[in-house]
């Protein structure tokens, strides 16, 4: 906002339109933050669901290879990593909602189960292997909310700003303009009188 | 020195060994200190002063494992007994060329390689410094070669079969080095390994199923067991190319199969040991003088081995104390 202020009718005016528009960002924004808001709703209920299926999966696979590992010891376990011959690759391209750019998993490749793994270990293998994906979704969505969030928590500043510091600021000075150019038209109102007035006395001098 | 020696000696070294209830008392505790104390107070606890961790815990259960297997041929008689025994052990050779393989081809470094192996040199005739060292696995396979392993490299980069080969290698030495034993402690230990031999077929057979490989591949890799299942029937029902009816041509190994299948390998064999262990207790030895005893010791020290691992490695998982019961062998 301009620290100047003239205090002029057209000084006025540009103040309401700029006002007018101050006003229709902030609902726009308040549009936008309930949005969000929704999307982190549902983001997080999604989340609750997606990550007590991982928990419990991810139990069962930390009980399995805790069996596993008892069962054939550390140096069996380690070495039966050798026959990973893939990595697991996921394509991630970015994607937007409300103007804010969230992490989109396109495509999960895990490893081929097809290779050669000792059998004890081969059905822990697929189970990882299963998880990996929806461990991947929970990533996804965390990172989406934690954008989400970010952006909402900018949003929510820029409309309790306009809404607490911006707005009434305009408000006041357009009062003050207002007021000002009330109390300078109600002078020069007084000021014609006046002249009207002496004019008249004079004028019934001259007449 | 002779069998007589050898015997009495074991039947000694047996009462150092663990007892039911002492590994009962180990299976309860809850943390690995705890097991640490307890154990001080038996034959490892010399060893465990310097333990830390559970990495270390498993190198001086394997140390301990191989001195006293170490201590066996020191005192058992020159020839075939001797023979046999240092071939029997040498099972242990075999699971860390295994191992060495494994790492060779993730490329691991020297220092990982040294970690996870056993220490098998004073009872086994490689030395795996030097192989350790080795840049490639053809140099690998090339050295092992002239130490007695012929024909891995044929494999080629299949991890599988190369472990079938080193495992048919072991057996086939086995058996041969069995066949010179006198013919009434031949039937006695030929007992004990049949059932093994079985599996380790059966294994190769379901591997077979799953990855498709071809006929000629598995009778090479096949070990003939007399007194087992035959290799005709073994190839009859690859032949097959079905799991469920493979399966179900051998129906006293089914359970075993299905097991496999199901990923739980490690049940079976902790039941397969638990059988061979009654089977051996059950058994009425008629003779004072069978060498029968010395293996029933060998047989005892490794499951005191796998007792100790499984119980320190459940500890350390926080499995609960039904989970322990099932991987721990009790006499």
């Amino acid at each position: 906002m301009s620290t100047t202020i003239r205090y002029t009718k057209g000084f006025l005016l540009d103040f309401k339109r700029r006002l007018g528009f101050i006003e229709s960002a902030h609902d726009l924004l308040e549009v936008k933050r309930d949005h969000l808001m929704r999307e982190i709703k549902e983001n997080l209920e999604k989340l609750k669901r997606v990550r007590k299926k991982v928990v419990e999966e991810v139990m069962e696979i930390n009980r399995n290879f805790a069996l596993l590992h008892a069962a054939y010891g550390s140096s069996e376990i380690k070495t039966a990593a050798a026959f990973l011959e893939e990595k697991a690759r996921v394509t991630v391209i970015p994607r937007s909602i409300l103007g804010v750019v969230v992490p989109l998993v396109k495509e999960i490749n895990t490893p081929s189960l097809k290779t050669k793994y000792p059998l004890y270990i081969t059905p822990l293998a697929e189970k990882i292997s299963n998880v990996l994906s929806d461990l991947v979704r929970l990533a996804e969505l965390e990172a989406e909310i934690e954008f989400i969030l970010e952006d909402l928590r900018t949003t929510s500043t820029r409309v309790n700003a306009l809404e607490r510091v911006v707005i009434p600021r305009y408000k006041m000075v357009i009062k003050r303009i207002q007021d000002v150019l009330d109390h300078e038209m109600l002078q020069e109102f007084m000021r014609i009188k006046l002249v009207k007035r002496m004019l008249s006395r004079r004028g019934g001098a001259w007449t | 020195m002779d069998l007589t020696y050898l015997i009495c000696r074991a039947h000694g070294f047996e009462t150092k060994l663990l007892t039911a209830e002492h590994i009962r008392e180990l299976m309860a505790v809850n943390s690995l200190k705890e097991l640490v104390e307890r154990l001080s107070q038996t034959g490892y606890g010399p060893k465990l002063r310097d333990a830390k961790n559970i990495w270390d815990l498993e190198r001086i259960f394997a140390e301990e494992l191989m001195d006293k297997f170490h201590r066996l041929l020191g005192i058992s008689p020159e020839g075939v007994l001797r023979d046999f025994l240092k071939t029997y052990f040498r099972r242990y050779e075999v699971q860390n060329l295994i191992w060495l393989i494994r790492m060779k081809w993730r490329k691991a470094s020297e220092e990982e390689v040294k970690s996870i192996l056993l220490p098998t040199e004073r009872i086994g005739d490689v030395k795996f410094e030097p192989l350790i060292k080795l840049e490639s696995l053809e140099e690998l396979f090339e050295l092992l070669e002239n130490q007695g392993y012929q024909g891995i490299a044929a494999f080629g980069e299949d991890i599988s079969l190369i472990e079938c080969a080193l495992r048919k290698i072991h057996y086939q030495r086995l058996m041969e080095r069995l066949s010179r034993i006198i013919l009434a402690d031949r039937r006695d230990i030929r007992s004990l390994l049949i059932p093994e031999i079985d599996l380790s077929n059966l294994k190769l057979c379901i591997i077979t199923l799953l990855h498709n490989y071809d006929e000629d591949t598995v009778r090479k890799l096949l070990i003939k067991n007399p007194g087992g299942i035959s290799l005709r029937e073994l190839l009859a029902s690859v032949k097959m190319g079905d799991i469920r009816k493979f399966i179900e041509s051998f129906p006293n190994y089914r359970a075993f199969l299905e097991t496999v299948l199901s990923g739980e390998e490690w049940r079976t064999d902790v039941e397969q040991l638990r059988a061979v262990r009654k089977a051996l207790y059950l058994k009425r030895v008629e003779r004072y003088i069978s060498f029968l005893y010395v293996m029933k010791y060998i047989i005892d020290v490794e499951t005191e081995y796998r007792n100790l691992r499984s119980i320190a490695l459940s500890i350390y998982h926080n499995l609960p104390v039904e989970a322990r019961e099932e991987l721990v062998i009790l006499p």
